[in-house]
């Protein structure tokens, strides 16, 4: 049964430029039509397919350059350097992500080599590229119809059906912002549809959740929270952990536009010249706590355990907390008990657990022997118990305190001359403290509605308290400014919106 | 004098600058002011951030690239004050004006750039570590 396959003959009747005089052809057979530009071909275009891009040099230019990167993917044309399948898509789909001209030429590019080719690997790989191509961005009004019927015509194709689902999709929302990642790369060469990631959780455990191109990453942080188990995605947020830093993704973007911008970022930091291909960039994905209001230990075991129990260990261990005698051997036998699996036989051995189960800066508040007696009789009073009761309790105790889920930032600060020179500055939900590094006297707090604005650079952060008016500056020099200013901003935003929804509630209840 | 030529490329600052001739006491602060002098191969490769109208108050180096000009000479990192370039005061320079000069001094004729900084003083501070 011979099914006609449509091709963009049409469209370019109307929207390509004419073909090029192309001297050696016509040397080679008198006979030889003009060149079809809508069929496959194994040579370079010197010109866009589409004849508006004619009038733009620049245009004209990276169209070009995309269909020079098209051939080597396809295999239609030997490339002298190796190149890796991601260089070559970046550099087909690079410029189109950037520029909405570009859109469509490409479009046509990769269905142009997708017609009239003989050669089964080519026309697979053709597939690939229409695939990632239907999920950064739709095809313009006129060519939106012609591939359409280009692809139902090829129904039969195993990923026709696949395209024409992304194509309508991209239709709907928005396109993306950058070429698609190594990821989805991957996924599409191993004719997978379907794209996975591995996220990490702190308690050193991971998951592996399926990825589409078009998903967000507030969708991303629901369905890790949904398949959790989780009370609430509240807070959660998805983050990139590379060799210097760890950083929240915004919710609002697609994952992998997200995730290559941080990643990009991070290769650009050690270079301005991308002279040689992409660099890899080794980094995990994280899903972790990242705004701490409405977190009652107990309310949700899930997340106490794999979470909030090892998000707050280490900033305990840290010493970032006032903490009293008792709590401190409280909350040692607790973690005694965790790491012995509650093996009483290791009393013995205390004094070398030390380490491990108080706070860096008060192990020799008191001699060994004080630590070994105070915290053998607290652990020999506490009833028993498995780990995880004792990480709960160990949540219970680090609750009470003011400091409970503060994200902490030591700062040189230069505005303020009763404060030392270097301040700590505690992020939490009540808002943003400013402490003694060493007295952990709190020496000024600043709600969240009383920070008028801030801002940060690479090398500070900044930002006025009270009114624009008549209010002060706080200036400190840090190389976590931009930390401290997304936090800010995420808790502020998480206000905002509880105080809209108040509202709508209230409106509904009147 | 010629064998300290010859080492230069092993000197960070050129020894016999004087930051009070060209800055007051008030301005100087009691801080660490230096002159580098920057051979001109290929680029600079730093960013600025800053300005005298902006938070900061002040022009900071942002980054300094890998492999750059400024990278090889290693005197300049992120952090240091850019108080001058080839001679022109850019305390109260905004960010735009610091760029500009930067470049035009970068560009223009000679060998090398003649770069007037405040050394920012090492950290006695945890500055990468965060948790959330």
């Amino acid at each position: 049964e011979k099914v006609t396959l449509t091709s963009l003959k049409e469209f370019s009747i109307e929207y390509f430029r004419q073909p090029t005089k192309d001297v050696s052809r016509q040397v080679m057979s008198k006979n030889a039509g003009p060149e079809r530009l809508w069929v496959h071909s194994r040579e370079p275009l010197r010109l866009p397919l589409l004849r508006r891009l004619a009038t733009s040099a620049d245009h004209s230019t990276k169209a070009c350059l995309a269909f020079t990167d098209i051939l080597p993917y396809m295999g239609d044309y030997p490339t002298k350097q190796s190149q890796s399948s991601l260089e070559l898509t970046d550099q087909i789909f690079g410029a189109a992500t950037q520029n909405e001209a570009l859109r469509d030429e490409i479009y046509c590019q990769i269905m142009k080599q997708m017609t009239s080719n003989n050669n089964r690997f080519s026309l697979e790989q053709g597939w690939q590229l229409l695939w990632l191509c239907c999920g950064l961005f739709p095809p313009g009004p006129q060519l939106s119809k012609h591939a359409q019927r280009f692809l139902e015509s090829r129904e039969r194709q195993p990923l026709a059906a696949d395209c024409l689902k992304r194509l309508q999709s991209s239709r709907r929302t928005d396109p993306r912002k950058l070429p698609p990642h190594q990821v989805e790369v991957e996924a599409i060469q191993q004719n997978s549809i379907q794209i996975f990631h591995k996220i990490h959780f702190p308690n050193d455990t991971e998951d592996v959740m399926e990825v589409a191109t078009s998903t967000r990453v507030r969708d991303l942080v629901q369905s890790i929270s949904e398949k959790l188990g989780l009370v609430s995605a509240d807070g959660f947020s998805v983050f990139v952990k590379t060799p210097d830093t760890v950083l929240s993704l915004n919710e609002a973007d697609y994952f992998f536009d997200s995730l290559r911008q941080i990643t990009d970022w991070s290769k650009n930091a050690k270079r301005v010249n991308e002279v040689g291909g992409p660099v890899s960039v080794s980094y995990m994905v994280f899903f972790m706590r990242k705004l701490w209001y409405n977190v009652i230990p107990g309310r949700d075991l899930e997340a106490d355990l794999i979470f909030h129990y090892p998000q707050e260990l280490p900033k305990y261990m840290r010493g970032y907390h006032v903490v009293t005698k008792e709590e401190m051997v409280h909350i040692a036998a607790l973690l005694f008990r965790i790491k012995t699996g509650g093996d009483s036989k290791q009393l013995a051995v205390l004094p070398k657990l030390l380490k491990e189960i108080l706070p860096a800066d008060q192990i020799k508040a008191f001699s060994e022997n004080e630590w070994k007696k105070t915290i053998s009789a607290a652990y020999s009073k506490q009833a028993e118990m498995t780990s995880e009761e004792a990480m709960l309790e160990f949540l219970k105790a680090v609750y009470r305190w003011q400091t409970f889920g503060a994200a902490f930032f030591d700062v040189k600060q230069t505005s303020d001359r009763t404060f030392p020179d270097i301040v700590r500055i505690a992020i939490s939900k009540t808002g943003v403290a400013i402490i003694h590094p060493k007295t952990k006297e709190v020496l000024a707090t600043h709600a969240f509605n009383r920070i008028a604005s801030w801002c940060s650079g690479s090398t500070y952060f900044h930002m006025t308290l009270g009114s624009l008016v008549q209010g002060s500056k706080f200036l400190c020099e840090t190389s976590l400014g931009y930390k401290m200013d997304d936090l800010i901003g995420s808790y502020v935003n998480m206000y905002l919106r509880e105080q809209k929804a108040g509202q709508r509630q209230q409106r509904f209840n009147m | 004098e010629e064998e300290e030529e010859e080492e230069e490329g092993f000197q960070k600052y050129e020894d016999e600058f004087d930051p009070y001739s060209m800055f007051s006491s008030e301005q100087i602060d009691g801080r660490d002011v230096r002159l580098l002098r920057i051979k001109k191969v290929g680029n600079l490769d730093i960013a600025l951030e800053g300005g005298v109208d902006s938070p900061l108050g002040k022009l900071a180096v942002s980054a300094v690239y890998e492999g750059g000009s400024a990278d090889k000479h290693g005197g300049i990192v992120p952090g240091d004050e850019v108080m001058a370039v080839n001679g022109k005061i850019l305390i109260d320079a905004t960010l735009t004006e610091g760029q500009n000069s930067l470049a035009r001094a970068w560009n223009s004729g000679g060998d090398w750039i003649d770069l007037v900084i405040t050394v920012s003083p090492p950290k006695d501070y945890e500055d990468q570590v965060t948790f959330f």
